[in-house]
Parts: C-alpha cells; structure tokens; sequence
C-alpha cells in the first residue's frame, strides 16, 4: 500500500482502479482512499464484479478490488497480490491482511453485509421465530463449512441488533457519499 | 494428471447411468428451447437452478446444464432457417442464407448442414477444450477495454459488410441499435438515462423482445400484406438430408467456422455473436461463388453454425479455468457450481478432477446425441413449413407474446414487442435490412464500456486504442474490408 502512495505521489500519475459498479461499495473505498491520501485515483466501473476482477488480472489497471469470494482463488493462485481489508477489523477470511487503518490510511467501509428483512409491521412473535431459526442456521456446521468455503464470514446479530448496526452504516455511508462528492452526473 | 488419463477418468464419470440420462434430458431440452423462438438457454437454466439443489454431484448438474446451453446451439438454426425468426443472436446471420435456401426448397439441406456442422464443430471445440484450457485462457486476459473496443467495433462493421444491398443503410440501422441500446442505467456514472420517465425501460430494452419484434412480428406484418391466403413458403419442401455435393461444398466452411468459433469463443462477451458472424464474412469473402451469398449459399448456413457451437464449447474456457463467466448462459452455470459448492477458478481442474473432466466428457458423448437426435429430426421441423399461414403466423405471434411476457412477467415487455414489430415492419418495406440493428444493439454495451474504460485508463488519450499491438492489429485487419 505504502509503495502504491509513494509510487503515486512521486511520480505524480493517475491510479487507475478496476471497480465493479459505478453505486458499489468498492467504488467508495477507492475514492475514500483518494481523498485520505491525496492521491489521483481514477475508478473503471464495469458490469459487476467478476468482470472488474478480469480486467484487474489482466493488468488492464493498476488496483482493484471485490469481495472476498471474488478475489480469494485469485489471492491463492498468485494472480492477485492483497494490499489491504477495507474493514474496520481484520477479515478472518483473510487473517494476514492488515487493514487500510494500520497501514495509516484513515479509512474503512462496512463492506457489502448481507441482512434478511420482513416487511414491516411484521408480528414480533414471527420476527422473534425467523430470528431464532436463523440464530441456528448460522451455527449449523454444514453451513459454516460453505461460507467458509465462499470466504464470507457469518456475524450473527440478532433484530435489535442488526436494526442498530444497519442505522450506523446506513449514516455512516451517507456521509461518506456526501464527503466523498459522489454523484450520479 | 495427464489429458489422457484425464478424459479416461471423465468418461468413467460420463458414462454412469445418471449421467447419461441428465446429459440426454439436458440436450433434449436444449434442442427443443432452440427451436422455440422466445426461450433462450439462460432463461431455462436459470429456471432449473433450483433443481440442481437437489442433485447429489457437481458433475451431474454442470453436465445437465450444459447439455441445455450446447443443445440450445443445434436448436437456434431451425427457426431462422425454416421462419427468417433467430431465436438467439448467434443465428442472425444464418437467417440471411437458410431463409433464402428454404425459399428456394432446399430447407431440408440447410438445417441438414446446420447440424452436421454443428457436430463437427461441437467435437472440435471439446477436443480444443481438452487441450488448450490452460494457457489460451491466460491469453484471453490480455484483452483490456481497449482490445474490446476494437474487437466489437470491427465486429460492427462486418454486420454493415454482411447486410446487404446498401452500405448506407446498413448504417442506419447500426445507429438505430446503438440508439436503442443507450436506454436505460448509464454503465459508467449509474444514472437513468433517456427512459422519458417510464418505470418498463429503466432497465432498458430487452434484447429477446428487440428480436422476436425487429425479425419475427415485422416479418409477418410484411408477410399479411404480400400474399394474404399463402404460404410461409410455397415449394415443396425438398431433400430432408444434404447431398454428398453440398457436402463437399461446404466441408472447408464448417472446418474454418469451427477454428473461428473457437478462438472467439474463448474471448469473454458475446463469443458465438462475433463468432457467427466472423465466420459468415471470411465465407463471403474467401468463396468462389461470393455472388450466391444473400441468395440461399449453403457455406453462408454451414461456417457461422459451426461457428456458434465451437464458441459454445470454447466459452467454458474462461469459466472452468478461471472462474470467468463471459455470457449469460455460462453465468448460470458458474451460479449451479457455487450452489454445488465448487468455487469456478485456477483450482477447478486439480481439485475437482471429476467436474472438470466428467463434464468434457459428456460433451463429447452429448455432441453425438444431439446429431442423433437432430438429423432424423429435421422432418420433423420442415414439417412445420407446411402449415397455412393463417394458422401458423397467430401462432408464433402468441407465442412471441407469451415468451417476452414471461421474460421478467411484465406486459410492458408486449408493447415494446409490438413497437419493433413496427420498426421491423417499416424497415423492409423500405427495404433496410434489419441483421444490424440487432447485432449493434447487443454489441452496444460492450463498445460503450470499453469505450469509456478506455478513456478513463488513458486519462483521456485517444492513443490508447493504437499503440497496444492486439487493439491495433484488429483495424488493420478491419482495413481489408471493403467498406
């Protein structure tokens, strides 16, 4: 990461990074890790992320990034070298990763967190029901085995919970996009 | 493991009872989703995704669904030959001679070739697949958003090369795509664009909708006003199965249709379109008889047919080497591997041996299928031809309604049907020929992409797009047009 900057600043030439979509999360942290920076990085969007990844390992741009799944056989066979996690701890997916945090770049995103919701107004007998099923569901075994085979790390939270995590990051996006100037021209 | 050893422990995978069953459903299935205008190979994929939850191996539901998207590849020729009506893009440009050649009697011998073509080309692309995975998939990575650039905009001047008559309007039609291909969700920015406030084209329009318009409403439309009480076509039907001659005539198109297809194919976006119709101006151009194609040459059925079945084998390249879906029908399948548990990518072929090598197998056993299930077939679908009119024409307007329809269960889906079917309607009676506008419109995203990947790459220079040496050696090669 540190070569990256110093290269980018030295030599005063534009990053150019693969991102999946021009609304995705990868594009934000790009952007976010310029404006921390200072340095001039130029997102691609492409048509999602398996195509960003392609061009990334075809050298077509500098740095790129995806979720874990995307980028994990990638990491494995050599194609992709991990500069950082974009999260505010350590992927466990990725344990020898550091953060862009303890690299000294001030920036972290929430990443693309799957949720499940019910439509609202939904009786708090069902929500508490669902909650529990899925409560076990994500300590089942056979369904840690295949996320973890999918590099996607489970973080049960229960309704309250999630509710309250999902305000954080809804706010903390938005103000993100807001800070970052990000619009749709 | 060695290819040999290899393909031995992929047939002993392929020829289990229960294999074999799912590789004949699925090449049955897919044959019969060809023929019928509307329903393409990624929309019945992605309508039995769920019942490959249920299958016990990744081998037997990879070999099922594949069975489907290379089935599907025989299938598309019958309606563009016997109905001027392709089902899918990679069979716009065999519409343009098997139309002809079934107007002149002589659909038994196209669709005859269209499938022994298919075969060979189908073997071909499977022996290349077994051989060549690895490293023609590294070289595939070398194409940028410059190289596609290049590689669709000659694409799109081939489509005006091939369509016709009138350079002129061949061009016309090509922008009336590329205009109707900007509707919708801008790719770079992400903003809604040209929609005039309507919900139905936020996501754009549909390209099956586009093409079942354009071809088959716009065909019928002009039809009615021909000849009211006739037929489709009034001669008799012909030879079921192509003569040794016509064979002779075209063994070199379907072995250089074959060598296109596949190569193309391995490149991601769109391989068996470009493939085809690569295939259908290298025909036109190397042929001694350059002045039969457009007129029902039986060279112009063969290479482009070959063509999109080496593409479609040739397009699991990407997919079983690097974990690259590079069309929607092959993105179905990547989807059926993840639900297997089989993360597609650089350790496909040495941890799962048996995926690998059990689904190259099947197809190889699966291309024998379908020639077997396809040439005493094809009475069967010239059968079709001798229905009226009056019947057939309500029919697969029906149809078309029903198959746009159920693309995203949206009536709106219908009214734009209709609106092409005007714009195809007008477009032959002032005599335009339509091929482009729909190879312009599917080609449009990729050139717009590229386009503007490149630019941001370059910060704007347009230099990029000729100091790299593959983007630079497409427009020499587009130079040799004679456009």
């Amino acid at each position: 990461m540190k070569e990256l900057i110093d290269w980018a600043k030295t030599s005063n030439q534009p990053v150019t990074a693969s991102v999946s979509t021009a609304t995705g999360n990868v594009n934000i942290t790009m952007r976010g890790i310029g404006k921390v920076t200072g340095i001039n990085i130029v997102p691609i969007p492409h048509q999602g992320g398996a195509q960003a990844i392609t061009d990334l390992i075809g050298g077509h741009a500098i740095v790129g990034g995806g979720s874990g799944n995307e980028v994990a056989p990638h990491i494995q066979a050599g194609r992709l070298r991990p500069l950082a996690v974009d999260l505010p701890e350590r992927d466990p997916a990725f344990p020898d990763v550091p953060t862009l945090k303890e690299q000294g770049i001030n920036f972290y995103s929430w990443g693309s967190v799957k949720g499940i919701a019910a439509p609202a107004g939904t009786p708090k007998e069902v929500v508490d029901y669902l909650a529990d099923v899925l409560k076990k569901v994500s300590e089942d075994p056979e369904f840690k085995e295949s996320m973890k085979n999918l590099h996607q790390p489970i973080l049960y939270m229960g309704p309250e919970e999630f509710q309250k995590f999902f305000k954080e990051a809804y706010d903390y996006f938005g103000k993100l996009i807001k800070d970052l100037n990000i619009t749709l021209q | 493991m060695g290819i040999f050893e290899g393909l031995f422990n992929g047939f002993s995978i392929a020829l289990q009872g229960y294999n074999l069953l799912f590789a004949f459903i699925g090449c049955l299935l897919g044959t019969a989703i060809g023929v019928l205008p509307g329903l393409g190979p990624a929309a019945t994929i992605s309508l039995l995704l769920p019942v490959v939850y249920k299958m016990s191996s990744p081998a037997t539901s990879i070999i099922f669904l594949a069975g489907i998207y290379y089935g599907s590849m025989y299938g598309g020729s019958t309606t563009s030959i016997l109905l001027n009506l392709p089902g899918e893009a990679a069979s716009v440009v065999t519409a343009i001679d098997g139309y002809k050649m079934a107007l002149k009697g002589r659909a038994g011998a196209a669709l005859g070739i269209a499938a022994i073509g298919s075969f060979i080309a189908g073997t071909i692309g499977v022996i290349g697949l077994s051989i060549v995975a690895p490293p023609l998939a590294e070289f595939a990575l070398r194409f940028g958003p410059p190289e596609y650039f290049a590689l669709t905009l000659v694409g799109l001047l081939l489509a005006v090369f091939l369509s016709g008559s009138s350079i002129v309007k061949g061009l016309i039609a090509l922008l009336i795509g590329l205009l109707l291909a900007s509707v919708g969700l801008d790719p770079i920015t992400g903003k809604v664009r040209f929609t005039g406030g309507i919900i139905g084209l936020q996501g754009g329009f549909d390209f099956v909708t586009l093409a079942m318009g354009v071809f088959g409403i716009g065909e019928i439309l002009y039809s009615l006003e021909q000849n009211i009480k006739g037929e489709i076509v009034t001669t008799k039907i012909g030879k079921v199965f192509p003569t040794i001659k016509d064979f002779i005539e075209a063994k070199w198109a379907i072995i250089r249709g074959s060598l296109i297809g596949f190569f193309v194919g391995i490149l991601p976006g769109g391989g068996a379109v470009i493939a085809s119709l690569a295939s259908y101006a290298v025909e036109k151009r190397c042929s001694k008889k350059a002045e039969e194609f457009g007129h029902g040459a039986i060279c112009g059925v063969a290479g482009p047919e070959s063509a999109n079945n080496a593409a479609s084998s040739a397009s699991f390249i990407p997919l079983l080497t690097l974990g690259i879906p590079g069309n929607a029908s092959i993105a179905m399948i990547f989807a059926a591997l993840m639900i297997q548990g089989v993360t597609p990518g650089p350790f496909l072929v040495k941890e799962h041996a048996d995926v690998f090598w059990g689904v190259i197998a099947s197809m190889y056993i699966g291309n024998l299928m379908l020639l077997a299930l396809n040439l005493p077939l094809v009475g069967l679908w010239v059968q079709l031809l001798k229905v009226p009119f009056g019947i057939l024409a309500p029919a697969v307007v029906l149809f078309t309604c029903v198959g746009v329809y159920s693309i995203a269960n949206d009536t709106f889906n219908i009214y734009a049907l209709l609106f092409f079917g005007l714009l195809g309607y007008f477009m032959r009676k002032l005599d335009f020929e339509p091929g482009p506008l729909p190879l312009a419109f599917v080609l449009a995203p990729i050139i717009e992409n590229s386009l503007r990947q490149s630019l941001l790459m370059s910060g704007g220079s347009m230099a990029i797009f000729f100091t790299r040496p593959i983007a630079a050696t497409h427009y020499l090669c587009a130079r040799q047009l004679p456009v």
